[in-house]
């Protein structure tokens, strides 16, 4: 199975999610992280997923690849991957899936490192353990030499000196780190990365170059990209669909330019108000009014209704609606562009 | 004590803190076992500057130009290769106009003077993981320097604890008290870091990206609640970042560093409207904008990042500099001195 060609007869989106549910357990009860997310995601296409820190992005993201810790529970969903459930599946079934067909760009960069091998043994590693993607046969010697040949062409896209690939993880800045994971995500020639807040610890040169790259790989290749960030004007760069996620659950998706020029949820247009910029006159900080919610006991209603200033009656009893339609929508009984009550 | 005269763009009074002259590290690379390594990155090379009390002075920069080994060197995490790194001692309590007791020399601290350095001076690590340890809750987490330096009884400890993270909105905080730190989200552990370092009452904080996680709300309640601290105590900041927004409103007072080397100081609203040095201008070009029409406009730089390892004595930037001229390449690297006014800093020798 492993050395087929990645496209298979299956036309639909690469990968569709449908109400997947993700609970931690804990002394204080269930962490709800995840609850009742679908969305779904076409090939070559990048969806952008922000939200509040703690709203259950990495659960979702680390969920799709069922790499979850052992208080965690898939309470229920699909995760339709390539026209197979992966939701059923066991861990020697996923790992056939994991960096060879999905890729993770880990949120910590220095946890999906070992410290006690080079960065560059390790991508070479991960290649061989999947019979070398994209290195044509030939003698175990050959082939592994062409593998590092392949892997310092992927150092200098994202911008590391190949000279790198020798040293071990502590001997590199943060931000050379969590390039160096970058370049492992794209080395298995994988259909879909999962990529956790990517550049947050790269300056916005190197940034640049990287989103760049990025796009361009995707254009040839056709990946696909899951975009995690909390970072909205990257997302206004790089991503087709921007999906906004709130305690735990999906309350808006669309595309780009639609979410950013015309947000339906309040918390969207909350999110896009409050951000800071280098240029023009200094204006006050707005923050988000009232606490980030509890997981466990998430608020009646919408779980957004202690902070929206649109709240009324229903909005603190009754689960709003979903209002839009196909692929965008807002999970609101007030969304913006609409009649005030 | 609160100073309602004081205001964030202007210490009260410019009373050195960190007195840092020609500071030096260097790491060796490519060595093995049996042989010498004979090259050496040139992490910091001959940084020099002074931060004031009740100062936050942000630091910016290239990936891997040497931002958190600067920082690491300023709170004794690792000892220079050369040069000097001296810290005023303030009695812990003092108010901010307080007179310091005398200087400590880092390369000279031990014992109990070590003791009550690591006590005063703080650092908030860029990977939050890195300073916790995975087998204790984050009760223990924060408490722990509060114990190890004996400061109040175990329910004093669990108060402070939890107004600590009522602070840094980690709410309700009784289901955070007795998590682990892998039970918590990227931001989360990066809040807790932060309530960690300031629960010491710190004179001096190292904050390496401390909110590069976070979303704006989140960001704006923790630059508050570290600007409001810093007031309270004349706490200063030796603020890393990549966000320019956030070190328009946490400092006052900003450094480039490109390749180990500082290139240019002003302060910040300065810096951002007259940006010098061709590595800031080109930097500022390229922050992006949340707008999906939006194209950014990095001015470009030539070649890939230039090596730190073993660099020629020229301009650290000329392998990228659009202005380079020949005599960048055939003289030692600019110093960085003072043009036009109000004390900005730059080292080129084409501005
Ligand atoms: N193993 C765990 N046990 C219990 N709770 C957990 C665990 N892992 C995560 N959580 C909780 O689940 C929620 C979602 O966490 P997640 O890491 O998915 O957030 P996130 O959106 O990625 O946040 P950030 O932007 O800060 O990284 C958080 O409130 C977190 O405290
Ligand atoms: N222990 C070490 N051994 C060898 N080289 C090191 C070591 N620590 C850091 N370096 C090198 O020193 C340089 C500066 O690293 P540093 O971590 O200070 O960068 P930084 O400015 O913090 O970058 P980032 O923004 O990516 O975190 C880099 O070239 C890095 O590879
Ligand atoms: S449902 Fe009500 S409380 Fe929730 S976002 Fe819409 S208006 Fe606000
Ligand atoms: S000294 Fe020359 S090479 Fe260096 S930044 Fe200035 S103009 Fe560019
Ligand atoms: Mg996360
Ligand atoms: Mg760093």
């Amino acid at each position: 199975m492993l050395d087929q060609p990645s496209h298979t007869p299956f036309t639909g989106p690469l990968l569709q999610v449908r109400d997947l549910t993700l609970h931690y357990r804990t002394r204080q009860g269930d962490v709800r992280a995840v609850d009742g997310v679908t969305f779904s995601l076409g090939r070559g296409q990048v969806l952008g997923l922000v939200g509040e820190s703690g709203c259950g992005k990495t659960s979702l993201g680390m969920g799709l690849l069922k790499l979850l810790p052992s208080n965690a529970r898939l309470v229920r969903g699909e995760i339709i991957f390539d026209g197979q459930d992966l939701a059923p599946l066991n861990d020697a079934q996923m790992r056939r899936y994991r960096w060879r067909r999905i890729a993770m760009i880990f949120q910590a960069a220095m946890n999906a490192l070992d410290p006690v091998y080079r960065v560059g043994e390790q991508i070479l590693e991960a290649m061989e353990a999947h019979a070398w993607p994209g290195i044509e046969d030939g003698p175990a010697g050959q082939k592994r030499r062409q593998a590092r040949e392949k892997v310092k062409e992927l150092f200098r896209l994202v911008g590391l000196d190949p000279e790198l690939m020798d040293r071990y993880p502590h001997e590199l800045s943060g931000g050379m780190r969590q390039r160096a994971v970058i370049a492992m995500s794209l080395a298995c020639r994988p259909d879909l990365v999962i990529a956790d807040e990517p550049t947050t610890a790269l300056d916005v040169i190197v940034q640049e170059r990287i989103l760049r790259e990025l796009k361009s790989i995707q254009k040839e290749l056709g990946l696909s990209l899951l975009y995690i960030t909390h970072d909205v004007a990257v997302v206004a760069e790089v991503a087709d669909q921007v999906g906004v996620m709130y305690a735990g659950q999906l309350v808006e998706l669309g595309d780009t330019p639609q979410v950013f020029h015309q947000p339906m949820h309040p918390y969207t247009a909350g999110l896009l108000a409050s951000f800071p910029s280098i240029r023009g006159e200094k204006r006050p900080l707005a923050a988000l009014p009232g606490e980030p919610p509890s997981l466990v006991a998430p608020p009646s209603g919408c779980r957004f209704h202690p902070r929206c200033p649109r709240a009324t009656k229903e909005c603190r009893q009754e689960v709003p609606p979903v209002v839009g339609q196909g692929n965008a929508w807002a999970a609101c009984w007030h969304p913006l562009g609409a009649a005030q009550p | 004590m609160h100073r309602p005269d004081m205001d964030p763009a202007s210490p009260a009074a410019a009373v050195p803190l960190v007195q840092v002259q020609s500071l030096r590290k260097l790491f060796p690379v490519g060595g093995g076992m049996f042989r010498r390594a004979r090259r050496f990155v040139h992490a910091v090379d001959d940084v020099s500057f002074t931060l004031q009390r009740g100062e936050s002075f942000g630091l910016v920069g290239e990936s891997g130009c040497g931002k958190t080994t600067l920082g690491k060197l300023l709170v004794k995490l690792q000892p220079p290769t050369s040069g000097q790194v001296r810290v005023a001692k303030i009695s812990p309590g003092a108010i901010p106009a307080e007179q310091a007791l005398g200087w400590w020399d880092l390369a000279r601290l031990k014992g109990k003077e070590l003791k009550s350095f690591r006590r005063q001076v703080q650092m908030v690590l860029q990977d939050p993981y890195e300073s916790m340890n995975p087998r204790r809750t984050i009760y223990d987490t924060v408490a722990e320097p509060l114990a190890v330096q004996h400061l109040g009884d175990v329910c004093e400890r669990l108060d402070r604890v939890s107004q600590m993270l009522e602070l840094v909105r980690l709410t309700p905080v009784a289901s955070y008290l007795f998590r682990y730190p892998h039970e918590l989200s990227g931001g989360q552990r990066q809040r807790v870091a932060i309530a960690r370092a300031l629960a010491m009452e710190p004179s001096f904080l190292v904050a390496d990206e401390p909110t590069s996680m976070l979303d704006v709300s989140s960001r704006t309640a923790i630059m508050n609640l570290m600007l409001e601290v810093g007031q309270r105590l004349g706490l200063s900041y030796l603020y890393i970042t990549h966000d320019l927004a956030v070190a328009r409103y946490m400092c006052q007072r900003v450094a480039v560093m490109y390749l180990g080397k500082l290139v240019e100081v002003a302060e910040t609203e300065e810096l951002l409207r007259n940006p010098q040095h061709p590595y800031t201008r080109a930097l500022l070009s390229a922050v992006p904008v949340p707008d999906p029409a939006h194209r950014r406009q990095v001015e470009v730089l030539r070649g890939d990042p230039s090596r730190p390892v073993d660099p020629l004595p020229r301009c650290r930037f000329y392998d990228r500099c659009p202005l380079a001229v020949d005599h960048c390449r055939d003289t030692p690297p600019p110093p960085l001195e003072a043009k036009g006014t109000d004390g900005h800093l730059v080292a080129c020798y084409r501005v």
